[in-house]
């Protein structure tokens, strides 16, 4: 199988190097930038088995994706978390168990046919950890994926059902005081792990403009 | 000069290797517990140099040989135990690290206790996170006893005047916020609360029905 893998964060080039030795893909290249992509995607020849993307931010257009089988990961139980920041938005709502899909990259964002699920944890006390998660998750897919040699039954997905959400911006960062009296602390330990690093971290601000960042956390349980 | 150096915190250990290349050290040893310096002769040794060291040297010491140290403040001012995160708590950004000589008074509750002397200081900065501090305090130390060995046998001891005021060290229930306390505090105050509670020290934390929150490391953005 010829395979163009393509991601940039470090957590998608980990799942690169990790499986891009599987033995059913004979041959392979990764792109890492926009302009990579747009500039040798088009010029490709020869045939080429699958496209991947992972953890990819830029919208693939029709002509690719018709010209070619592109596939991505996203880290959540689609339909479910569709769209952006998904697992920002499953940690602040306390999900703890969940899953990866992988997806035919289609123009409805995260809206692709599903091609396979794996179990994905969000527990960690910080993005680093769940990036870890979500790297052992991707690779135990991606073997199967290519155990199978991608022969494998599409699903198609109920938009219809499910969630969708916006891209968090910073300002949602944004902590009250009053949280810290309104809310349990397990909550605010699970919005102040979801943006830490690499992400615009949870912050209190005053009237006067000073702000205090959280940029690392853990929570103990009661027994 | 022969010298036993006391140091077991990684701040402190590092200035032992300034301290025993000093042209003036003939011999050092380093002690990292009391029971390594209870088996040693001290009559073998000229002086006692302690960096860090949290407890007392007392009379079977010190009535055999001198003792030196470093404090974290403007002594007489918080020499009661915890000087950094008493210090900070307080919204002092600005201190004094000195040398000064150890005596011993079992009546006393100060954590090290002394004439009120001391022979060398140097500005030490109390405004970033606890690994700049102790940075920081590992330069200031190895300036101060380095300076010290420069100048010894001829010390000019500078008498500090005393203070009333008991600061006492704190318990690990200091770090513990209540909901309530954290609603009452304003961003500043929580920064100093939380940075000078980063490791090494037992994080602060807020507390509730349910769990314990850790703030494990914090950034202030002043406007």
């Amino acid at each position: 199988m010829r395979v163009i893998f393509c991601g940039y964060r470090e957590w998608a080039l980990n799942i690169i190097d990790e499986i891009k030795e599987h033995h059913f893909i004979e041959s392979y290249d990764v792109i890492k930038t926009k302009e990579e992509f747009e500039y040798q995607i088009p010029s490709l020849s020869g045939k080429v088995d699958f496209i991947i993307l992972l953890g990819w931010s830029w919208l693939v257009s029709d002509v690719i994706t018709e010209k070619y089988k592109c596939i991505g990961i996203h880290p959540s139980d689609l339909p479910n978390y569709r769209g952006g920041s998904p697992l920002q938005h499953q940690i602040i709502e306390g999900v703890t168990k969940s899953k990866i899909s992988l997806i035919s990259i289609s123009r409805k964002i995260d809206g692709g046919d599903i091609w396979m699920k794996e179990n994905f944890s969000l527990r960690g006390d910080n993005m680093k950890a769940v990036f870890n998660n979500l790297e052992e998750a991707s690779v135990l897919l991606l073997n199967k994926f290519f155990d199978k040699k991608g022969a494998i039954v599409r699903e198609k997905q109920n938009l219809s059902e499910g969630s969708y959400y916006k891209r968090r911006t910073p300002k949602e960062s944004k902590i009250e005081l009053s949280d810290f009296s309104n809310k349990s602390l397990s909550e605010m330990y699970d919005f102040i792990r979801s943006l830490t690093h690499p992400y615009p971290n949870a912050y209190i601000e005053d009237e006067y403009g000073n702000k205090l960042y959280f940029k690392e956390v853990s929570f103990k349980k009661n027994k | 000069m022969k010298i036993i150096f006391l140091a077991y915190r990684e701040w402190s250990l590092d200035v032992y290797k300034s301290v025993k290349r000093h042209p003036r050290v003939q011999f050092s040893i380093l002690c990292r517990t009391q029971s390594e310096l209870e088996k040693l002769n001290l009559s073998d040794y000229d002086l006692i140099i302690s960096c860090g060291w949290s407890e007392e040297l007392g009379n079977d010491v010190l009535n055999k040989i001198d003792a030196i140290g470093v404090h974290c403040a403007e002594l007489d001012r918080y020499s009661y135990g915890s000087p950094i995160q008493l210090q900070i708590i307080d919204g002092i950004t600005r201190t004094k690290h000195r040398v000064f000589s150890f005596t011993y008074d079992e009546d006393s509750l100060r954590a090290h206790t002394h004439n009120c002397l001391y022979s060398h200081e140097v500005d030490l900065d109390l405004s970033g996170n606890m690994d700049d501090i102790l940075e920081q305090m590992t330069v200031t130390s190895k300036v101060l006893f380095r300076r010290y060995l420069d100048d010894s046998p001829n010390i000019i001891w500078k008498k500090w005047p005393p203070e009333k005021i008991v600061r006492e060290k704190r318990e690990p229930n200091d770090s513990i916020l209540s909901k309530e306390d954290v609603s009452k505090m304003n961003t500043e105050e929580l920064y100093n609360f939380f940075r000078c509670l980063e490791a090494p020290y037992p994080n602060g934390c807020i507390e509730d029905e349910k769990g314990i929150l850790y703030i494990e490391r914090v950034k202030y953005f002043k406007k």
